[in-house]
């Protein structure tokens, strides 16, 4: 068996005999050439004599399951498009297979435009794919991320395995772990990558507008919609949607994502008819998924619908090594940044930076990094030059965090309320792991107002 | 079938094929599809229809199953309701049970056979 599929011939293995003729007339009549097989054994026999490149797979086989037959012909031609049929109420089970690498899957009963429009997805990531295929697992560090820790090494093998399928993929992790980059990559890995990444952060948008720019509007379609808007799973038209901070959508707006996920149309706010897009969904969330469904904050449906694949960002005090590849990595890249030649790390800063926990992970990493090298010239970093409040997070020296040293009247007096305003936010979110929603659920706003202070006071330190 | 509607189901009871849908699925080829499609779909259902008649609870939940896919895909919509609670419960009942539940089916079944014939005739009912 060669280890690229070359035959144009579709195998359908389905063994429903009318449903056969059904598909069979189907695929004849868009100009596809079919082999028809009705069990397991018939269908990997066929399999071996065509070496087919697209496979249109029943779930449930008289000889076997269709995840053993998928998995059998995945380990043969990894580059395989397998496409899963199944019945209603076989949703988990589907769910399964794609986990395990099938393409698309297709719920029965399923028109016959779905049919080819599957069947055109399976051929477009077939041209995109590479002719000779790579060894990926001799690449073991996916760019752009660094680090060759055992728990990240799973991570690219998981966005490498994911990336050929057109399967939803949620990322989870504490913030600052590289969600967006995991996106980022996942797409870039794909066949989709020659088609737009737009990037949504849920939580940075107020509720009101969410809709419009998830979905677009039409020009006087509510008070302020001056123009059309193109939202933005329109723009993701072919390519990818990232969702960040997912678990922060109203609920009103999860039904129409459902929706959305269900039937790939779109209705803009003010429009009457929808609209078809073409996008994979990729998301994420700094929250425990499942959790928030169990407190009726994120409904159950649309969790299933999208933790198809999930991704989970291991935060950087579980990294390692990682760390030290991380900062001397970046150290290099920022000092030619900046004018500076910085080099190493000393080795008491090494052991420091293995110590710390990081609640804001990679993130918290490059500030600091950014920090060291906008303030000192090198070549080495040294303890001396790291920001004090990092030193406070050093474990021996900082309280728990329960003890840790709250902002007093003192700390406020004789400042302005903006100045205010900044402290008692910035104080949240340090005892909140720099997490938004958290701090935004405690002060009682919305995450949205916390990232907007955010940009603007960085906006403004930026010009300082 | 027919004994329901003398038995009183309202008239406005949707009838057991969508004429629309099984019409489209005809189109997709010429009389000899026809043909050979309606041979199929009556010797896939009868097919069906008989394991329920004799099957275990385990042919019965697996018949179940392929029925509801079939069944909805030919726009026998009642049907493949049906066909989907039994595929949910077949396993765990008695053979007693099974009898009561496959019933209301294999009449269903009966009632879209009827219909299909009449379709793939091109004789719509009065």
């Amino acid at each position: 068996m060669s280890s690229k599929p070359d035959s144009e011939t579709i195998l359908l293995v389905e063994d429903t005999p009318s449903l056969q003729m059904i598909y069979r007339a189907a695929l004849m009549r868009a100009g596809y050439a079919v082999e028809c097989c009705g069990t397991a054994a018939e269908g990997m026999a066929a399999f071996h004599r065509l070496n087919s490149q697209i496979v249109l797979l029943d779930l449930m086989l008289p000889d076997r399951t269709g995840l053993e037959v998928m998995e059998d012909i995945l380990r043969e031609a990894p580059q395989t498009c397998v496409i899963v049929i199944t019945a209603n109420g076989s949703i988990n089970k589907a769910v399964e297979m794609m986990r395990a690498g099938a393409h698309e899957f297709l719920v029965k009963p399923f028109d016959d435009q779905r049919l080819l429009a599957a069947i055109e997805n399976a051929r477009k990531a077939l041209r995109h794919r590479p002719q000779a295929p790579r060894d990926v697992s001799a690449v073991p560090v996916l760019a752009p991320f660094i680090g060759h820790s055992p728990t990240m090494l799973e991570v690219y093998d998981k966005i490498r395995s994911v990336a050929r399928s057109m399967a939803t993929v949620f990322i989870t992790g504490e913030s600052g772990t590289g969600k967006e980059l995991c996106a980022e990559a996942v797409h870039q890995t794909s066949a989709r990558a020659g088609g737009p990444f737009v990037a949504l952060n849920c939580g940075a948008i107020p509720v009101d507008l969410l809709e419009s720019e998830v979905f677009g509007h039409l020009r006087g379609s509510f008070t302020g919609a001056i123009n059309d808007k193109i939202g933005a799973a329109a723009a993701a038209d072919g390519g990818t949607l990232f969702l960040d901070e997912i678990c922060e959508m109203d609920l009103n707006l999860q039904t129409k994502l459902l929706r959305f996920l269900q039937t790939s149309t779109i209705t803009p706010v003010g429009a009457t008819k929808p609209r078809k897009v073409n996008v994979r969904i990729i998301c994420a969330t700094n929250r425990n998924p499942l959790e928030e469904v169990r407190r009726g904050r994120f409904r159950e449906d649309l969790y299933y619908r999208l933790h198809v694949v999930p991704v989970h960002l291991p935060p950087l005090r579980e990294r390692g090594e990682d760390v030290i590849e991380i900062s001397e990595r970046l150290i290099v890249q920022m000092a030619r940044e900046e004018g500076h030649v910085f080099t190493s790390l000393a080795p008491r800063v090494k052991e420091l930076f293995r110590s710390l926990p990081w609640p804001g992970n990679v993130r918290q990493l490059i500030n600091v990094l950014r920090n060291v090298v906008v303030l000192n010239e090198g070549p080495q970093v040294t303890v001396e030059m790291l920001p004090p409040d990092l030193l406070a997070d050093r474990p021996t020296l900082a309280p728990a965090p329960e003890e840790r040293p709250r902002v007093t009247m003192q700390d406020l007096s004789g400042r302005t309320l903006a100045q205010i305003e900044r402290i008692v936010i910035e104080d949240a979110l340090a005892r909140h792991g720099d997490s938004v929603p958290k701090a935004a659920r405690e002060l009682d706003v919305s995450a949205s107002t916390l990232y907007r202070k955010r940009e603007a006071w960085e906006k403004a330190d930026r010009k300082k | 079938m027919e004994d329901r509607f003398l038995m009183g189901s309202p008239d406005t009871m949707p009838p057991a094929l969508d004429r629309a849908v099984l019409e489209a699925l005809f189109a997709m080829g010429d009389e000899t599809l026809r043909a050979a499609l309606g041979a199929q779909l009556e010797a896939d259902f009868a097919r069906l229809r008989a394991v329920f008649d004799h099957g275990t609870p385990y042919e019965v939940g697996r018949a179940a199953h392929e029925l509801k896919g079939l069944a909805a895909t030919v726009g026998a919509a009642r049907l493949a309701d049906m066909a989907r609670s039994v595929d949910a419960v077949a396993q765990g009942l008695s053979a007693v049970a099974l009898a009561a539940v496959t019933a209301p089916l294999k009449a269903e079944i009966s009632a879209v056979l009827v219909s299909l014939a009449e379709v793939v005739a091109d004789t719509p009912r009065p």
